[in-house]
């Protein structure tokens, strides 16, 4: 983990709310980066003070590069969206634990689940985890002009669906993540989108008895685990019955039976 | 070479840039990018003499050049820092400053006897938070009260104590008098200003807790003027702090009479910002030619 100075190598379009950054990264990779982890990125623009935290989307070791994968939606992301090829951004990263750190050595099929903007992490995590067990990746999208991040995988690996019928089958994710739990029962599900999604997931892998862990959301100071304001209720044995734990640093990726969602 | 080493109430500081209570934890997630050591002291997470675990997300908010927080002081406790943190920061070489918070006095005065006998160089009173219903509020806005609060600590405490002031106050120099007055060896200021962030779509504040406190550099020019009243009310020393984020922002607060500066927010935007403060520091004093940092505390010309 480094503060270091990325430089963008491409922004581009991915979907009608969200664009594709590219950057090279030389600091990063001294101590590695891995699927499921996320940068803290500065935003360029001094009025705003916070910076801002997005999964890693792809990683290219040789070319020291990462992709993030970004919703423009505020003034920070829309500051990031208008940075051109050429300029600096700081990163901090990476940061948090990593989609592996959860799955046993012993496992052999993985399903990767992602709504929405969480699509970028799994979908980083599928090509990463891919060479060492047999992934399929579920994607739920709100319409056809926010599909992403499904390109370059066989299709029977894949299964989207949208909330209109856009794209795929009209229905939410769970419906075909049932369906092939029932056909081919995976070791492990790895999830990340709306907390409405990841509990209806979590529900699911319970009920099959499937070891499932959530990537989770909050909103970050320091990104290093110091601040202790981007915590999330996790259950444990207080006399409150819950605990607070990091998502920067415990996380972003927890146990889906410990969170209390 | 200017000299950057200070001295509080006879505690020596390599140099005058602290960290801020709240913002770096015990200093370990820091120490990963930067060795700690390099900095003049560190004020710990505000402390409880029992475990707390805080207010319900989210917790944090921007504003434009500022931040509001709502952490309600998370901490594991007087006696888990005491066990856990102190030795490891002992390690260091830097002031390790504990920060205090309670409920009522006697919550204070038993940190401070427990506190006493450990290896901690200086107790800050945190009797400010704005985030703690029950506590912060009730003491740090009446005069009587940190009189009251600050008597009582001082009594038990063997480390200086340093009394850190809320900005929401009516009158900043009669609470600075009225700590000194009770005891008290040095104060610091200011803790976050009470503010709103409000999200006109989800007709909500952002904020689980509605209110928070405000820092960062949107609050720079509160915190000078009431550094600069704060300093010029007492004779103890006072270390100053609100929306520092570079060399020249901590010589603004030592040229208001402050000895010593901390700093917190900025550490949330740029992860190296006090060892890089400490550097522009020193730049700063080289091109005003001045042969110590002592020599700014003060050193302010009014119009
Ligand atoms: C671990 C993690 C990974 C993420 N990965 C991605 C990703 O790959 N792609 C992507 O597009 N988004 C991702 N997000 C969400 C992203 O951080 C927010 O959308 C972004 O910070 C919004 O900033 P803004 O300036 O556009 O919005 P504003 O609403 O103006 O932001 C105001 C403040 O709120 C914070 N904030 C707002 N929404 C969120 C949120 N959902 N989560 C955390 N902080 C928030 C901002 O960081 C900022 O501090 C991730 C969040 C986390 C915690
Ligand atoms: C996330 C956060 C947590 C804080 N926690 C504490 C605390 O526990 N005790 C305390 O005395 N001050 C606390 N503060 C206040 C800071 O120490 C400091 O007084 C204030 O942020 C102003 O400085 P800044 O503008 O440089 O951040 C906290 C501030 C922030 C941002
Ligand atoms: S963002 Fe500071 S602890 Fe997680």
């Amino acid at each position: 983990m480094k503060e270091c100075l990325a430089r963008v190598v491409d922004n581009s379009p991915l979907c009608d709310t969200m664009f594709q950054l590219t950057l090279r990264c030389d600091g990063l990779f001294e101590d590695g980066a891995e699927a499921g982890q996320f940068v803290n990125i500065a935003v360029n623009n001094p009025s705003l003070p916070l910076r801002r935290p997005i999964s890693i989307y792809a990683i290219d070791r040789q070319k020291r590069e990462i992709r993030l994968a970004v919703q423009a939606k505020g003034e920070g992301t829309l500051a990031l969206l208008r940075s051109k090829k050429g300029d600096e951004l700081s990163l901090l990263g990476a940061l948090g634990n990593a989609f592996s750190w959860f799955v046993p050595n012993n496992a052999k099929r993985v399903f990767l689940v992602g709504g929405g903007v969480g699509v970028a992490p799994v979908r980083c995590a599928f090509d990463e985890l891919s060479a060492k067990y047999d992934c399929s990746l579920f994607a739920g999208y709100r319409n056809v002009g926010l599909v992403y991040g499904l390109d370059g995988i066989e299709k029977e690996r894949v299964f989207a669906v949208s909330d209109d019928g856009s794209f795929g089958e009209k229905a939410l994710v769970t419906k075909p993540l049932g369906e092939q739990i029932e056909k081919n029962k995976p070791d492990v599900i790895l999830a990340c989108g709306p907390a409405p999604m990841l509990r209806a997931v979590s529900d699911l892998s319970e009920k099959h008895g499937i070891a499932c862990a959530v990537s989770l959301e909050q909103r970050m100071g320091c990104g290093l685990g110091a601040c202790l304001v981007c915590s999330c209720k996790v259950k444990a044995k207080t006399p409150e019955g819950y605990a607070y734990r990091r998502v920067c640093a415990d996380g972003p990726i927890f146990d889906a039976r410990e969170v209390i969602f | 070479m200017p000299k950057l080493g200070v001295e509080i109430c006879g505690v020596k500081f390599k140099n005058p840039v602290i960290a801020a209570s709240g913002t770096f934890g015990f200093g370990r997630e820091f120490d990963a990018l930067y060795d700690i050591s390099v900095l003049g002291g560190i004020s710990v997470k505000g402390l409880t003499l029992q475990k707390r675990l805080g207010n319900p997300p989210p917790r944090i908010a921007e504003t434009k050049s500022g931040i509001l927080n709502s952490v309600g002081l998370q901490n594991p406790g007087v006696d888990a820092f005491i066990n856990e943190d102190l030795p490891w920061l002992k390690q260091k070489d830097l002031v390790v400053i504990a920060n205090i918070a309670g409920s009522t006095v006697e919550d204070y005065v038993k940190m401070a006897e427990k506190l006493a006998p450990t290896a901690v160089d200086m107790l800050e009173m945190n009797i400010s938070c704005p985030n703690v219903k029950e506590s912060g509020v009730a003491f740090g806005v009446k005069p009587e009260k940190i009189f009251e609060v600050t008597k009582a600590v001082c009594g038990a405490a063997r480390q200086p104590v340093i009394v850190k002031l809320s900005p929401n106050a009516a009158d900043i120099a009669e609470n600075a008098r009225a700590a000194e007055e009770a005891g008290a060896q040095a104060l610091s200021l200011i803790n976050t200003l009470t503010g709103m962030v409000v999200d006109v779509y989800r007709k909500r504040p952002v904020l689980f807790n509605n209110f928070g406190g405000m820092s960062g550099a949107a609050v720079r020019p509160i915190a000078l003027r009431m550094v600069y009243q704060a300093a010029h009310a007492v004779k103890i020393p006072v270390i100053g702090m609100g929306g520092i984020t570079s060399g020249e922002d901590a010589a603004a607060f030592m040229l208001c009479g402050a000895r010593a500066v901390m700093v917190g927010t900025q550490n949330f935007s740029d992860p190296m910002a006090m060892p890089k403060i400490v550097s522009e520091l020193h730049r700063y004093l080289e091109k005003t030619g001045v042969v110590d940092v002592n020599d700014i505390v003060d050193a302010l010309v009014m119009n």
